[in-house]
């Protein structure tokens, strides 16, 4: 049997997204994603020094502000994932 | 710690065959980068199948356009680390990323893709980013 890489995963495994949950908005590459938690790598996050929106065009332009290797986000706070190309759009 | 040579030696053969000039070596990136005159190309090369898959195949579509970077040049990232570690320093209000490919105009960053532009994107749709820069910034206007 052939290696395939990233079998069974997430659909958006390795991709880079963004989090939303009420208190802050991560972006990172999504690692996994199940009942208990939304796992991200080489992730960064917004600080409030600017506006989510500004947060997201500046990382969308300069690319990810590594703040973590891996960041765990509790699932039930999660308000949304998407594609940070997407969020973008 | 870097990849098997082995591994990754594919992966480097489908981007120099094009053309584009290895650098592997803090001395190279440096000649090669150093004198900032005219428009420089610089794809920075990686294993990541999601994303690379994509971005070399799209390199080759792009470096079919009759517009084309005076410099063309590549690094492998998680490979030739010091080397890419230079040519990232030349880019430094940039994040690094993965593949990503940087062009430069007279010393200038004038358009980066980072590897988030990359992820679930054609190769076709990739090079249509790339030649768009090109035509933009790789003709001379008089």
């Amino acid at each position: 049997m052939s290696f395939v890489p990233h079998q069974n995963r997430h659909e958006l495994h390795g991709i880079t997204v963004v989090v939303t949950t009420p208190a802050r908005l991560f972006v990172g590459r999504l690692d996994t994603a199940d009942a208990c938690a939304v796992t991200l790598k080489d992730a960064g996050y917004h600080d409030d020094s600017d506006t989510r929106q500004e947060y997201l065009a500046r990382t969308a332009k300069y690319g990810v502000k590594r703040l973590s290797a891996v960041i765990e986000i509790p699932t039930d706070s999660v308000q949304g994932i998407e594609r940070l190309h997407q969020a973008q759009e | 710690m870097p990849y098997n040579p082995t591994l990754v030696q594919p992966m480097k053969d489908e981007v120099t065959r094009l053309g584009v000039k290895e650098l592997t070596s803090v001395t190279e990136v440096d000649a090669a980068l150093g004198d900032p005159r005219g428009t420089t190309f610089v794809f920075v090369n990686s294993v990541c199948g999601c994303a690379a898959g994509a971005a070399r195949p799209a390199l080759a579509k792009a470096l079919q356009h009759p517009v084309l970077p005076n410099e063309m040049y590549t690094v492998f990232a998680g490979q030739d680390v010091d080397a890419v570690a230079r040519a990232r320093s030349y880019c430094s209000e940039f994040q690094p990323s993965s593949p990503s490919f940087v062009l430069f105009r007279d010393g200038e960053v004038v358009h980066f893709i980072h590897r988030h532009q990359v992820e679930g994107q054609s190769p076709e749709r990739i090079a249509a980013n790339l030649t768009a820069a090109f035509d933009k910034y790789c003709t001379i206007s008089v």
